[in-house]
């Protein structure tokens, strides 16, 4: 059995992502609604903890329960969640074909999905570093 | 490594393209020969020139980044400027091909190609390329390699007037209106003022003239109803038939092929292994005439939209059990073993004949409030009844045809959907659940509802009423028996 873990960088990238997304949203509404002052301080409080319970909660937890583990060449195990655990289990057989989708400086930044489309449902490989990620879509394609 | 055809530069270009050369046809047109016209022209038009070299050239990228790679036991697929996007499909995998040449493709000699496997999703396909025609025939070469094309054992070639009968049992306005509704969607501004104009004019005056040529007053709204709902139809008619003219199907011994279309011809190529079930559908008219249409389940054929799965379109009953032994699916619709009870007179009957008998009470009773809107519900009440009636004499029929029977190591199930009748054929091994259903009057009368489900992209219920509970655990023993 190979365990394969979503790679730090990718969540480091993530954070960095949500936080300016989150800045902006705040500046254009403190600019747009600086003329009702309650509510824009009410949203900006919104924008701010969404972004902060992302950041510093969410984010992190997904990551450490995000891991893929290949059984004996013949499963592919996923195991994700953030309140609810969950596990999805494919027969590498049953897979019909795959696609897989990389992003420029994927080396430094681990935004790689596999997308392995079986019967009746599919699996997304996500967040793995460029190594791993090339071996799997290796490893399914044959 | 192959490129798509170079018409994808055009496809991946927005459709919004072609609001921008209709101003620039119109300043061309208006243009003289002259050095200052044309340099006035440029000035005022620059950007929207600008704008379409954007977009061509957006769809030169793409179409140049997309390369197409036939490997010896795959097809592979990459796409993307920045972000790259790679769709590898092992031949083996495939289940059926289909090869579309559209009558505006044909004079560039390019093709869509459309691939499918049992998996993905069931709309759309797998992997759709616009290829060259030539490069098609590599590819169905190396793709049907894994099912090869062996000697050819049997051939179907319906005549026209067969197609015309299918055409005109299988139209209905439902789908004519959904074709007019994307149509109208697709063509966007242009028709909201097609529809608030010329459409509502045109519509207006020939309801005019229709409602002065009866000799009964009928309301002017009842008669338009009725005529979108006839025009509908004939819509949905003509496209059919254009659909399945020239329908041909040649069974090989590892694939069939299927041609069909007249203005649109397309091809189909189905590994037989693939398909889930095979489905016989009739409906009143066919019943009386003796006729059945054969259909099949199989990922990638008959799944978009107004499409039907059909293998066969028209065939006497002698000739589909004889198709059904060329497809290995042997002669195996005999006697039901397990029947309908006949006292389940509600549970077919009951909705048709509330219906019946709802129809026309509610219109009294409209009618004797509002006396005033009489004209116009009578007509629409008659409407109304005519399909609940027509039900009724279909949920009759069911009655006594529903059930189903278990040989050698396959399920043939015989029920009713609306208005159609279904006779379902599959291998045991493609059975994926069986369920019962019980509702409280069902328990103390001791009947249920059995559900089958087959292997299918999309699952789909195949429903018995009115069996017995007993007759149902025993089909259900028996399958687990055999499992």
């Amino acid at each position: 059995m190979k365990e394969y873990k979503s790679d730090k960088n990718c969540l480091n990238i993530l954070r960095l992502t949500i936080i300016i997304v989150t800045l902006l949203i705040m500046i254009l509404c403190a600019y747009f609604l600086s003329f009702i002052p309650k509510l824009m301080i009410l949203l900006n409080i919104l924008f701010f903890a969404a972004g902060f319970f992302l950041v510093v909660i969410y984010l992190p937890v997904y990551f450490k329960n995000l891991r893929y583990y290949v059984i004996d060449n013949d499963k592919i195990v996923k195991e994700s969640g953030f309140f609810f655990k969950k596990k999805q289990i494919i027969s590498i057989d049953r897979i019909q074909y795959t696609t897989s989708v990389s992003t420029p400086f994927n080396k430094f930044t681990g935004l790689n999905f596999l997308v392995l489309y079986a019967y009746g449902g599919l699996m997304t490989i996500m967040f793995l570093n460029k190594n791993d990620f090339e071996e799997l879509s290796f490893r399914f394609r044959k | 490594m192959y490129h798509e055809h170079p018409l994808k530069i055009l496809k991946t270009a927005s459709k919004n393209i072609w609001l921008l050369i209709f101003p620039l046809l119109r300043g061309i047109k208006t243009m003289h020969l002259d050095f200052d016209v044309f340099y006035n022209w440029i000035k005022g038009a620059w950007f929207d020139i600008l704008v379409i070299l954007v977009i061509i050239g957006y769809g030169y990228l793409h179409w140049i980044n997309t390369w197409l790679r036939f490997g010896e036991n795959d097809i592979t697929l990459i796409s993307g400027i920045f972000i790259k996007r790679e769709t590898t499909i092992p031949y083996e995998n495939i289940s059926a091909l289909t090869a579309e040449h559209s009558f505006f493709l044909r004079p560039f000699k390019a093709v869509r190609l459309k691939i499918n496997t049992c998996g993905g999703n069931f709309s759309s396909s797998d992997m759709s390329l616009l290829m060259h025609r030539n490069e098609l025939k590599e590819v169905h070469h190396k793709m049907m390699t894994p099912h090869a094309k062996k000697k050819k054992n049997f051939k179907l070639h319906p005549k026209f007037l067969s197609i015309l009968f299918f055409s005109f049992v299988f139209s209905s306005s439902f789908s004519g209106a959904f074709y007019i509704a994307a149509l109208f969607f697709q063509l966007g501004k242009v028709s909201k003022d097609l529809l608030e104009h010329e459409l509502k004019d045109a519509l207006n005056q020939l309801t005019s003239e229709v409602s002065s040529k009866f000799a009964l007053s009928i309301a002017p709204a009842a008669i338009l109803v009725s005529i979108l709902i006839i025009s509908t139809w004939l819509i949905s008619f003509v496209l059919n038939i254009l659909r399945y003219t020239g329908f041909s199907m040649k069974k090989y011994k590892n694939s069939l092929q299927i041609k069909m279309g007249a203005v649109t011809k397309r091809h189909f190529y189905i590994v037989p292994h693939k398909i889930n079930y095979i489905d016989m559908r009739q409906n009143i008219i066919m019943k009386i005439f003796k006729k059945t249409s054969l259909n099949i389940n199989c990922s990638g054929y008959g799944n978009e939209k107004n499409e039907l799965p059909v293998l066969l379109p028209i065939l006497n009953m002698r000739q589909a059990n004889n198709a059904l032994d060329i497809l290995d699916f042997g002669k195996r619709i005999g006697k039901r073993s397990v029947k309908a009870n006949r006292s389940a007179v509600m549970t077919f009957l009951g909705l048709p004949f509330c219906f019946c008998i709802g129809i026309p009470t509610a219109a009294a009773v409209i009618i004797h409030f509002f006396p005033s809107f009489s004209e116009l519900v009578i007509p629409f009440a008659v409407m109304a009844e005519i399909p609940s009636v027509w039900m009724i004499i279909v949920k009759i029929h069911a009655l006594l045809n529903t059930g189903l029977s278990i040989e050698d190591n396959f399920i043939c199930i015989r029920y009713s959907r609306f208005f159609a009748f279904h006779t379902v054929l599959a291998d045991r091994k493609k059975l994926v659940k069986t369920q019962i259903i019980q509702n409280p009057i069902q328990k103390k009368l001791g009947r249920c509802r059995l559900d089958f489900y087959f292997n299918s992209e999309m699952p789909k219920k195949n429903k018995l009423h009115g069996i017995n509970l007993k007759d149902a655990e025993k089909i259900l023993k028996i399958l687990e028996m055999n499992k």
